[in-house]
């Protein structure tokens, strides 16, 4: 018999039979593919939120880290998703409860400051975020810390015939303000490619046809914002030698290993911000120019740090100044010589340093300082 | 490898199919999974700050021009009154034939502004040295680009251009070669108005209500608590004069300086928080020439602070 009459003289009972078990085969394939997703689905959400699935068979492997703060201006409600159109609101309106300032609050979206919003920053302002890692593992731990910064403007609204909408109370009335005059509602935006339409859903035509602006001032505050991992000495007596900070983190990603044996202990990672007033303060090496007004950010001697902020700076002008499509990076690096300091030239940086920080004031209302770290 | 090509080729094209599907399948898999694994062990916080707007105050020469456009010129006191094309005028300000029946000047009035942003208070400070007898004053002023309607008493300003390199903040209108318009300041009554926007290169100034005044030395020797709107006259045993002059006890008279200040309050500003305020500092004095023959020079001071 051929190959072929063997396949053919089998009867139609043998073929139902054949068809039968390929279909169990694939039910089982199929229904191992679904457990397996499943299971992928509901350890991703136990992981990342914390909270036990209710399904006895799966088990997740536990977080190998925890962040943590602590302190009085502390909120640890899962408050970040709430941080959209109530933005304002809720930043002003939010709770006081006490706080316990020794107790450390973990989870996984963390405000690490608050604040009733009288606080407000300029350029000159500092900080430091309080921030701690917690290992949830005996072995060594190695963390990324990743620092981002997300700008929100303050937009007033319109009605769809472009008529401003005002504020009113619970009796439907208009509040007024001192002056007697209505006060137009807002509503916070983020700043991000988006920001056009997110105006434009509020009909506010000027912050439309300004969108680019409020783009650039956001990116400014990025640039004008450093970090640093280490506090200087702004109280040496030789007031010639303060400065503010050590170990700037231009890349904004500070990596650390966490030794082994610190399981439930509260690590803190040093995090320190500044908005530096002058640009002076950041590039000058040295106050021979006698054009520094205010502390250095880093010390005159620490010329690794100097260079790594000089290099942000070049690689950075387009965040830095203003004026960026006027300035080589020779203007930078002449400014950061004694040798070859020219005035002129450090006015024409100075001057697209403050126009930045003018744009931001400006345009930015409420920015947030975002940290990410991950361990891997 | 060709025996394997050779056989992939020979398959029929359902299971070609079967295998391009698993084969993407996998792919997807194998790129997913790390991706998960990645947010797994990712927290995030944040920290949130509230933005000060950009505060600034300037004090500039009348629409706003560099504070070089200020000018105290010379105040000659037997100048008599006449109009702007040159005839003499009486005390009624009706024209006469001969500068024997003219009325004498006894004022001159000098228009400066303060503009900023985001300044909630400042105090406007005087200082003047009282060589001449002269009597100082500050008044509100309004800003219009023609002339008050009515028998209203105003001051005519030039403007001068290309004169705001000093405050970026652009310039009411477009009355100015060379600067942008601004959206109009608006302003409490009675302090300033938001002009027209014209092309006319003259402004003209409205003397409004009394800002604070010099009083009578004599009464005002001693006062120096009340910080907020009063004259100090620097006199012996007073704390502007012993901050000045120390314990010295030899000091010129009229050399001695009278401080007046006031705290502006509960202004209006625009959306973009700018405001400008006008203000005319008039300086008038005795028509009697007598009491004045002996002429010297004073020292006149005006500054502003911002106090929020």
């Amino acid at each position: 018999m051929s190959k072929l009459n063997k396949y053919t003289a089998r009867s139609g009972k043998d073929r139902r039979k054949k068809r039968r078990s390929a279909f169990m085969k694939l039910f089982g394939v199929f229904s191992i593919a679904f457990a397996v997703f499943i299971f992928a689905t509901i350890a991703w959400f136990a992981s990342n939120n914390g909270v036990t699935a209710n399904t006895g068979t799966v088990s997740v492997a536990g977080f190998p880290f925890d962040i943590a703060t602590k302190g009085s201006k502390v909120r640890y409600y899962d408050v970040l998703d709430e941080w959209g159109e109530e933005l304002g609101i809720d930043y002003q309106t939010g709770s006081t409860t006490a706080i316990d300032e020794e107790t450390y609050h973990t989870g996984d979206k963390l405000r690490l400051r608050y604040d009733s919003g009288d606080g407000e920053i300029g350029p000159g302002d500092s900080g430091q975020l309080q921030l701690y890692v917690i290992p949830r593992i005996d072995g060594a731990l190695d963390i990324t810390v990743t620092l981002g910064i997300t700008a929100y403007a303050e937009i007033e609204k319109f009605d769809a015939d472009n008529q401003p909408i005002y504020q009113k109370d619970e009796n439907d009335e208009f509040i007024l303000d001192a002056f007697g005059d209505k006060i137009q509602e807002t509503q916070l935006v983020e700043i991000n490619s988006d920001f056009a339409a997110s105006a434009g859903a509020l009909h506010n035509a000027d912050a439309v046809s300004e969108a680019a602006e409020y783009i650039k001032a956001a990116d400014y505050l990025r640039g004008h914002i450093l970090f640093f991992g280490e506090n200087g000495d702004t109280s040496n007596q030789n007031k010639d030698l303060r400065y503010y900070y050590k170990k700037p983190y231009t890349q904004r990603t500070i990596t650390k290993t966490i030794a082994a044996g610190n399981k439930d202990e509260a690590i803190q990672i040093p995090v320190y911000w500044m908005w530096t007033d002058t640009l002076g303060q950041i590039l000058l090496p040295d106050n021979s120019s006698n054009k520094r007004n205010g502390l250095p950010i880093l010390s005159d001697t620490d010329t690794t740090g100097k260079a790594a902020v000089k290099q942000y700076l070049i690689s950075e002008k387009a965040r830095v100044f203003a004026n960026s499509n006027v300035i080589s990076d020779s203007y930078i690096n002449e400014i950061a010589d004694p040798e070859s300091f020219d005035a002129g030239i450090f006015k024409t940086l100075s001057d697209g340093y403050n126009n930045a920080d003018f744009s931001i004031g400006s345009k930015v209302r409420y920015f947030l300082i975002e940290v990410t770290v991950e361990s891997t | 490898m060709d025996r394997i090509l050779a056989r992939i080729k020979r398959l029929p094209k359902e299971t070609k199919i079967r295998f391009i599907i698993i084969f993407v399948i996998t792919a997807c898999l194998a790129a997913a999974l790390p991706v998960y694994s990645w947010f797994c062990y990712q927290r995030k916080a944040a920290e949130m700050y509230k933005v000060e707007y950009p505060n600034s105050l300037y004090i500039n020469a009348a629409n706003r021009e560099d504070q070089v456009n200020f000018r105290l010129a010379g105040i000659n006191i037997g100048e008599l009154r006449r109009d702007e094309e040159g005839y003499y005028l009486n005390e009624n300000n009706e024209r006469v034939t001969s500068a024997e029946l003219a009325a004498a000047i006894t004022k001159k009035q000098y228009v400066f502004s303060v503009s900023g942003s985001n300044t909630k208070r400042y105090i406007l400070q005087l200082a003047h040295t009282n060589n001449n007898l002269f009597d100082y004053a500050v008044y509100e002023a309004e800003q219009t680009s023609s002339p008050p309607s009515g028998n209203v008493e105003y001051i005519k300003y030039q403007i001068d251009p290309g004169a705001h390199k000093e405050n970026p903040f652009a310039v009411i209108g477009t009355d100015v070669a060379g600067t942008t318009a601004a959206a109009a300041v608006t302003t409490s009554a009675g302090q300033t108005t938001s002009p027209a926007v014209t092309t006319t290169a003259v402004k003209y100034y409205t003397k409004g209500s009394m800002v604070m005044q010099d009083k009578d030395p004599a009464t005002d020797k001693n006062r120096s608590t009340d910080a907020n709107e009063d004259v100090h006259l620097a006199k012996d045993s007073d704390i502007y004069f012993n901050e000045t002059y120390g314990s010295s006890a030899n000091v010129e008279a009229h050399a001695i300086p009278t401080y007046l200040q006031k705290e502006i309050r509960d202004f209006e500003t625009d959306e973009s928080k700018l405001f400008c305020h006008y203000y005319i500092l008039e300086v008038t004095w005795n028509g009697d020439r007598s009491s004045v023959e002996e002429k010297e020079t004073d020292m006149v001071y005006l500054s502003v602070s911002r106090t929020n």
